[in-house]
């Protein structure tokens, strides 16, 4: 097998081989590493690779499956952290200036989680800074390119994740979301993004984005090797305030369950203004749910338009609190974009702020009531109304709407954090310049078994999720 | 209009930004402060602030 095809194995696939000890850990991570080595310079993706951790962890999972101590699908297994998930021992930057030296004394619970499942970090990977916009455009380590075309951004804020996981180095990623920080990544980059239930992955040892909006989440080849990681992460956590009790289930249960019988509504209204391209891959995808035997309803969601700013709202304020000493005291070492919008947080109102809670409220009791009058299990959307866009064109090419009230397709991109309802992307197709498109499906809280059911159902039928970037 | 960017600018201001870049982002904070307005009509008194989130509540 050639590097890039053991690269290119997914979590199942790799886990498969290792447990049969047909491949070893130390075998992958090597490939993995030259990969690294060849491919980082050109897309940026990690600001950090622990290299000799790396090399020490696998022969750790070498040893440990050789004396029959196999733990699990993640034994062995080489992933990557967004800059933000603090590491013992490990430079976390947060993709800013201000951290550049740092060096957490302790895990993440999400690291930590990772270690116990024996699978092997590869590093630490760019950011938009402070996780705070959507290009990944960073002023202090650079951009980080799109591996389907070097000149286009990966989106943000989780751009490194997915871009190195696109690019095949590292089986899956760990990235974050506040307003739609895996699921545009995932969708520029052509991989699948699962953002869980707020509260279902401890944020412990996480840099905040906005508290109350951020959530932890995988990228992988596919909805199968996304459910893997949730099922070593998922659950309670003492030290996460908004951990939720709720009882772990079994992610993969349903992944062998037809999709038939399964009702998805459709947010048709805020479809508008969608790009052509992406309007038909939706349709065609549609017709493949169709095909599926998924009854597709339409959903009129008529708050859903207060999503973006409500979202804003949040978020900004949030921010503000967080970084309000750093950007009194240290405004130049902010890049401009995101200095801006801590500014704005700076001078939302309380009132403001707690009528956007409110509407979450509202928004979410909403969508629960429109779909249960429509029999809806889940909900489906383009995750992007278009392909990703130039690194030359900045953030203002993304053409993002967060301020404004409408039936617009921004809503969308805020929706599902917003409510903290889990959602995932898959891939769809292609535009004409050769970059990828996405679709997205959400679920009720908790219900990330179902959300993951219908993506595997839809992997199964189409191919896209396999198609590799241009880069050997 | 006007009016609404002067206000979003003395808030700015008041937030401590130099006066420049409170010029800047005015526009911004108004057309954010003019869609909560709008949004505010859809919220009803009993709605309560669902400031600790809970989605299990679902």
């Amino acid at each position: 097998m050639s590097d890039a095809d053991l690269c290119y194995l997914t979590i199942a696939e790799l886990a498969g081989l290792i447990s049969a000890k047909k491949v070893s850990p130390v075998e992958v991570v090597e490939a993995q590493l030259r990969r690294i080595e060849r491919l980082n310079g050109k897309l940026n993706a990690f600001i950090t690779v622990t290299a000799e951790a790396a090399l020490a962890e696998a022969k750790a999972a070498e040893r440990e499956i050789a004396a029959g101590h196999y733990r699990g699908p993640l034994h062995g297994v080489p992933y990557s952290l967004k800059d933000l998930y603090l590491t013992k021992g490990v430079r976390t930057t947060g993709g800013t200036k201000i951290l550049a030296d740092w060096t957490p004394e302790y895990d993440s619970t999400v690291a930590q989680k990772l270690k116990a499942t024996g699978a092997v970090l590869l590093g630490k990977t760019n950011l938009h800074e402070f996780a705070l916009g959507g290009t990944t455009i960073n002023p202090h380590y650079g951009p980080t390119r799109n591996p389907w075309n070097l000149d286009y951004v990966p989106g943000g804020s989780s751009g490194g994740a997915a871009a190195s996981v696109s690019a095949g180095l590292g089986y899956f990623g760990m990235g974050s979301e506040t307003g739609n920080s895996i699921r545009r990544p995932a969708a520029f980059c052509g991989i699948t993004g699962l953002k869980p239930t707020y509260g279902r992955i401890s944020r412990h040892g996480m840099l905040p984005a906005s508290w109350t909006l951020d959530h932890a989440g995988p990228f992988a080849r596919s909805a199968k090797d996304t459910a893997l990681v949730l099922q070593a992460l998922a659950g309670p956590d003492w030290q996460d305030p908004a951990s939720s009790p709720a009882a772990v289930t079994d992610y993969s249960a349903r992944l062998e369950q037809p999709a038939s019988g399964l009702k998805v509504g459709v947010p048709r209204a805020y479809l508008d203004g969608i790009g052509p391209e992406a309007s038909a891959s939706f349709a065609e995808a549609l017709g493949v749910l169709t095909q599926a035997g998924v009854t597709i309803v339409d959903l009129a969601l008529p708050s859903v338009a207060y999503s973006a700013v409500a979202s804003s709202v949040i978020m900004l304020s949030d921010a503000a609190s967080y970084h309000a000493d750093w950007v009194r005291s240290r405004p130049d070492d902010y890049g401009p974009d995101v200095l801006s919008r801590i500014r704005i947080g700076l001078a939302i109102t309380a009132q403001e702020y707690v009528d956007a809670q409110r509407l979450r409220r509202l928004i979410a009791d909403e969508m629960v009531k429109e779909m249960k009058a429509n029999g809806v299990d889940l909900i489906v959307a383009p995750t992007a109304p278009a392909t990703a866009t130039p690194i030359a064109g900045g953030a203002a090419a993304l053409s993002d709407k967060p301020y404004s009230v409408g039936n617009h397709f921004f809503n969308l991109w805020r929706l599902f954090s917003l409510v903290g309802w889990p959602v995932i992307s898959v891939p769809c197709g292609f535009g004409t310049n050769g970059l990828p498109l996405a679709v997205q499906i959400a679920g009720r809280p908790f219900d990330e078994t179902r959300v993951i059911q219908l993506a595997h159902a839809y992997q199964q039928l189409t191919d896209w999720h396999r198609r590799r970037p241009p880069l050997e | 209009m006007a009016e609404q960017n002067a206000d979003a600018f003395n808030r700015l201001i008041a937030a401590g930004l130099p006066e420049e870049q409170a010029r800047v982002l005015a526009p911004d904070l108004a057309e954010l402060s003019r869609s909560m307005r709008q949004a505010r009509e859809r919220l009803s008194l009993e709605l309560e602030p669902a400031s600790i989130y809970q989605a299990e509540r679902r």
